[in-house]
Protein backbone atom coordinates (compact mmCIF):
# COMPACT_ATOMS: atom_id res chain seq x y z
CA UNK A 1 0.00 0.00 0.00
CA UNK A 2 1.13 3.49 -0.71
CA UNK A 3 2.75 5.13 2.18
CA UNK A 4 1.26 8.23 1.73
CA UNK A 5 -1.84 7.10 0.92
CA UNK A 6 -1.82 4.47 4.46
CA UNK A 7 -0.66 7.70 6.59
CA UNK A 8 -3.87 9.41 5.29
CA UNK A 9 -5.91 6.58 6.05
CA UNK A 10 -4.22 6.25 9.28
CA UNK A 11 -4.69 9.81 10.40
CA UNK A 12 -8.23 9.86 9.30
CA UNK A 13 -8.92 6.64 12.41
CA UNK A 14 -6.33 8.17 15.11
CA UNK A 15 -9.18 10.06 17.43
CA UNK A 16 -11.91 6.71 16.90
CA UNK A 17 -9.22 4.73 17.55
CA UNK A 18 -8.11 6.48 20.30
CA UNK A 19 -12.05 6.78 21.61
CA UNK A 20 -11.83 2.92 21.43
CA UNK A 21 -8.61 2.64 23.39
CA UNK A 22 -10.76 4.85 25.96
CA UNK A 23 -13.19 2.16 26.23
CA UNK A 24 -10.88 -0.35 27.13
CA UNK A 25 -8.71 1.59 29.45
CA UNK A 26 -10.71 4.05 30.91
CA UNK A 27 -7.46 5.57 31.58
CA UNK A 28 -6.33 8.85 29.27
CA UNK A 29 -2.49 7.99 29.49
CA UNK A 30 -2.97 4.37 29.06
CA UNK A 31 -4.78 4.84 26.12
CA UNK A 32 -2.38 7.25 24.54
CA UNK A 33 0.17 4.56 25.21
CA UNK A 34 -1.86 2.01 23.63
CA UNK A 35 -2.60 4.45 20.73
CA UNK A 36 0.75 4.62 20.05
CA UNK A 37 2.19 1.16 19.91
CA UNK A 38 -0.86 0.26 17.58
CA UNK A 39 0.14 2.97 15.54
CA UNK A 40 4.14 1.84 15.22
CA UNK A 41 2.87 -1.60 15.34
CA UNK A 42 0.67 -0.98 12.48
CA UNK A 43 3.02 1.21 10.61
CA UNK A 44 5.68 -1.54 11.01
CA UNK A 45 3.78 -4.08 8.98
CA UNK A 46 1.85 -2.03 6.73
CA UNK A 47 2.84 -4.54 4.13
CA UNK A 48 0.71 -7.03 5.96
CA UNK A 49 -2.68 -4.95 5.56
CA UNK A 50 -4.40 -6.19 2.60
CA UNK A 51 -5.19 -2.92 0.56
CA UNK A 52 -9.06 -2.62 -0.10
CA UNK A 53 -9.92 -4.44 3.14
CA UNK A 54 -11.10 -2.10 6.41
CA UNK A 55 -8.30 -0.63 7.64
CA UNK A 56 -9.83 0.51 11.09
CA UNK A 57 -10.92 -3.52 11.78
CA UNK A 58 -7.56 -4.00 11.10
CA UNK A 59 -6.57 -0.91 13.80
CA UNK A 60 -9.10 -2.43 16.05
CA UNK A 61 -7.75 -5.54 16.58
CA UNK A 62 -3.67 -4.94 16.48
CA UNK A 63 -5.44 -2.23 19.49
CA UNK A 64 -7.67 -4.75 21.30
CA UNK A 65 -4.46 -7.49 21.11
CA UNK A 66 -1.86 -5.03 22.39
CA UNK A 67 -4.21 -4.85 25.40
CA UNK A 68 -4.96 -8.15 26.30
CA UNK A 69 -1.34 -8.55 25.98
CA UNK A 70 0.00 -6.14 28.17
CA UNK A 71 -2.90 -6.75 30.52
CA UNK A 72 -1.47 -10.41 30.40
CA UNK A 73 2.14 -9.46 30.87
CA UNK A 74 1.22 -6.53 34.05
CA UNK A 75 -1.24 -9.45 35.29
CA UNK A 76 -3.33 -6.04 37.14
CA UNK A 77 -6.08 -3.96 35.83
CA UNK A 78 -4.73 -0.47 34.72
CA UNK A 79 -5.73 1.91 37.23
CA UNK A 80 -6.82 5.98 36.70
CA UNK A 81 -3.83 7.20 37.90
CA UNK A 82 -3.84 10.30 36.43
CA UNK A 83 -7.30 11.00 37.85
CA UNK A 84 -8.73 11.81 34.54
CA UNK A 85 -11.56 9.77 34.75
CA UNK A 86 -11.83 10.37 38.26
CA UNK A 87 -11.74 14.11 37.61
CA UNK A 88 -14.34 13.77 34.49
CA UNK A 89 -16.88 11.71 36.72
CA UNK A 90 -16.60 14.70 39.72
CA UNK A 91 -17.61 17.25 37.58
CA UNK A 92 -20.86 19.15 38.87
CA UNK A 93 -23.47 18.25 36.52
CA UNK A 94 -25.32 20.66 34.84
CA UNK A 95 -28.59 18.94 34.47
CA UNK A 96 -30.29 15.79 35.03
CA UNK A 97 -28.92 14.09 31.96
CA UNK A 98 -25.62 14.75 32.06
CA UNK A 99 -25.90 13.19 36.08
CA UNK A 100 -27.45 10.41 34.21
CA UNK A 101 -24.84 10.10 31.87
CA UNK A 102 -21.58 10.68 34.31
CA UNK A 103 -23.22 7.56 36.64
CA UNK A 104 -23.46 5.73 33.35
CA UNK A 105 -20.05 5.95 32.50
CA UNK A 106 -19.29 5.14 36.10
CA UNK A 107 -21.39 1.87 35.40
CA UNK A 108 -19.48 1.42 32.19
CA UNK A 109 -16.26 1.39 33.66
CA UNK A 110 -17.09 -1.25 35.81
CA UNK A 111 -17.54 -3.74 33.54
CA UNK A 112 -15.09 -6.25 32.64
CA UNK A 113 -13.23 -4.85 29.15
CA UNK A 114 -14.23 -7.85 27.39
CA UNK A 115 -18.23 -6.99 27.54
CA UNK A 116 -17.04 -3.33 27.05
CA UNK A 117 -15.34 -3.94 23.51
CA UNK A 118 -18.25 -5.60 22.54
CA UNK A 119 -20.56 -2.96 23.81
CA UNK A 120 -18.70 -0.24 22.06
CA UNK A 121 -18.37 -2.59 18.65
CA UNK A 122 -21.98 -3.75 18.39
CA UNK A 123 -23.87 -0.86 20.36
CA UNK A 124 -21.77 2.09 18.66
CA UNK A 125 -19.83 1.53 16.53
CA UNK A 126 -22.65 -1.12 14.49
CA UNK A 127 -20.76 -3.99 13.74
CA UNK A 128 -22.40 -7.14 13.23
CA UNK A 129 -21.81 -9.97 15.74
CA UNK A 130 -19.63 -11.84 12.95
CA UNK A 131 -17.19 -8.92 12.50
CA UNK A 132 -17.29 -8.08 16.20
CA UNK A 133 -16.19 -11.80 16.36
CA UNK A 134 -13.29 -11.51 14.03
CA UNK A 135 -11.64 -8.54 15.72
CA UNK A 136 -12.09 -9.93 18.94
CA UNK A 137 -10.90 -13.18 17.98
CA UNK A 138 -13.45 -15.36 19.49
CA UNK A 139 -16.72 -17.26 18.31
CA UNK A 140 -20.46 -15.51 17.57
CA UNK A 141 -21.48 -17.25 20.55
CA UNK A 142 -19.23 -15.73 22.73
CA UNK A 143 -19.85 -12.24 21.25
CA UNK A 144 -23.61 -12.52 21.70
CA UNK A 145 -22.66 -13.79 25.70
CA UNK A 146 -20.39 -10.77 26.04
CA UNK A 147 -22.90 -8.17 24.63
CA UNK A 148 -26.08 -9.93 26.30
CA UNK A 149 -23.65 -10.03 30.16
CA UNK A 150 -23.01 -6.37 29.61
CA UNK A 151 -26.00 -5.16 28.89
CA UNK A 152 -27.61 -7.02 31.93
CA UNK A 153 -24.96 -5.77 33.93
CA UNK A 154 -25.82 -1.76 32.92
CA UNK A 155 -29.53 -2.52 33.11
CA UNK A 156 -28.95 -3.62 36.81
CA UNK A 157 -26.11 -1.08 37.87
CA UNK A 158 -28.11 1.85 36.35
CA UNK A 159 -31.78 0.88 37.85
CA UNK A 160 -33.03 0.95 34.00
CA UNK A 161 -36.99 0.74 34.12
CA UNK A 162 -39.40 1.28 31.09
CA UNK A 163 -40.45 4.06 33.07
CA UNK A 164 -37.10 5.61 33.06
CA UNK A 165 -35.88 7.65 29.67
CA UNK A 166 -31.88 7.61 30.00
CA UNK A 167 -32.00 8.65 26.13
CA UNK A 168 -29.90 11.57 25.85
CA UNK A 169 -28.57 10.73 22.11
CA UNK A 170 -28.77 14.32 20.23
CA UNK A 171 -28.02 15.30 16.75
CA UNK A 172 -24.36 15.80 17.19
CA UNK A 173 -23.79 12.62 18.55
CA UNK A 174 -25.57 11.33 16.12
CA UNK A 175 -23.63 13.02 13.51
CA UNK A 176 -20.34 11.83 15.20
CA UNK A 177 -21.27 8.35 15.60
CA UNK A 178 -21.92 7.94 11.88
CA UNK A 179 -19.34 9.88 10.40
CA UNK A 180 -16.55 7.92 12.89
CA UNK A 181 -18.19 4.53 10.95
CA UNK B 1 -64.45 -22.39 27.92
CA UNK B 2 -62.99 -21.75 24.12
CA UNK B 3 -63.32 -18.15 24.71
CA UNK B 4 -61.62 -18.40 27.90
CA UNK B 5 -58.41 -19.87 27.26
CA UNK B 6 -58.45 -17.35 23.64
CA UNK B 7 -58.40 -14.97 26.16
CA UNK B 8 -56.25 -16.09 28.67
CA UNK B 9 -53.59 -16.59 25.67
CA UNK B 10 -54.21 -13.19 24.46
CA UNK B 11 -53.18 -11.47 27.99
CA UNK B 12 -50.28 -14.07 27.61
CA UNK B 13 -49.27 -12.63 24.69
CA UNK B 14 -49.42 -8.90 25.65
CA UNK B 15 -47.78 -9.61 28.55
CA UNK B 16 -44.57 -10.87 26.50
CA UNK B 17 -44.74 -8.52 24.00
CA UNK B 18 -44.55 -6.05 26.29
CA UNK B 19 -42.11 -7.36 28.56
CA UNK B 20 -39.83 -7.67 24.85
CA UNK B 21 -40.83 -4.15 24.35
CA UNK B 22 -39.36 -3.27 27.35
CA UNK B 23 -36.35 -4.89 26.99
CA UNK B 24 -35.93 -3.40 23.78
CA UNK B 25 -36.35 0.23 24.86
CA UNK B 26 -33.83 -0.94 27.52
CA UNK B 27 -31.55 -1.64 25.13
CA UNK B 28 -31.73 1.19 22.75
CA UNK B 29 -31.31 3.70 26.13
CA UNK B 30 -28.17 1.89 26.86
CA UNK B 31 -26.99 1.72 23.38
CA UNK B 32 -27.36 5.75 22.89
CA UNK B 33 -25.66 6.40 26.45
CA UNK B 34 -22.63 4.04 24.82
CA UNK B 35 -23.02 6.30 21.65
CA UNK B 36 -22.87 9.26 23.33
CA UNK B 37 -19.52 8.65 26.00
CA UNK B 38 -17.90 7.02 22.68
CA UNK B 39 -18.34 10.48 20.48
CA UNK B 40 -17.66 12.60 23.48
CA UNK B 41 -14.31 10.91 23.81
CA UNK B 42 -13.63 10.44 19.87
CA UNK B 43 -14.49 14.24 20.13
CA UNK B 44 -11.58 15.11 22.02
CA UNK B 45 -8.20 16.75 20.74
CA UNK B 46 -5.54 14.16 20.38
CA UNK B 47 -2.67 14.64 22.89
CA UNK B 48 0.72 16.47 21.30
CA UNK B 49 2.42 13.50 21.58
CA UNK B 50 0.59 11.54 19.31
CA UNK B 51 0.01 14.69 17.27
CA UNK B 52 3.88 14.46 17.14
CA UNK B 53 3.85 11.06 16.38
CA UNK B 54 1.44 11.28 13.20
CA UNK B 55 4.12 13.78 11.78
CA UNK B 56 7.56 11.40 12.76
CA UNK B 57 5.77 8.30 10.58
CA UNK B 58 7.95 9.05 7.72
CA UNK B 59 10.73 9.45 9.89
CA UNK B 60 10.69 6.52 11.75
CA UNK B 61 12.05 3.07 10.00
CA UNK B 62 10.42 0.69 9.66
CA UNK B 63 12.79 -2.12 10.94
CA UNK B 64 13.80 0.04 14.15
CA UNK B 65 9.80 0.82 15.04
CA UNK B 66 9.48 -3.14 13.99
CA UNK B 67 12.31 -3.23 17.15
CA UNK B 68 10.37 -0.94 19.09
CA UNK B 69 7.03 -2.91 18.56
CA UNK B 70 6.78 -6.24 20.67
CA UNK B 71 5.54 -9.11 18.59
CA UNK B 72 5.98 -11.64 20.78
CA UNK B 73 2.65 -12.24 20.44
CA UNK B 74 0.10 -12.76 17.58
CA UNK B 75 -1.22 -9.24 17.64
CA UNK B 76 -3.62 -9.41 14.59
CA UNK B 77 -1.18 -7.78 12.00
CA UNK B 78 -2.62 -9.74 9.11
CA UNK B 79 -5.81 -8.06 7.78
Amino acid sequence: MNKEKAKAELVSHMKVLRAFALSLTRNSAAADDLVQDTVLKAWSNLDKFQEGTNMRAWLFTILRNTFYSDRRKAVREVSDSDGAMTERLSEKPSHDGRLQLADFRAALAELPPEQREVLTLIGVLQYSYEEAAEVCGVKVGTIKSRLNRGREALTVKMGLRDDEALEMTDAVTHAVVSNSG
Amino acid sequence: MGVRIISYVTMGQRCSLSNKTNRNDVTVQIDNNLKRIFAEDAEQELPPRLLDLMQQLDQIDAAASRNTADSSDDEGLSS
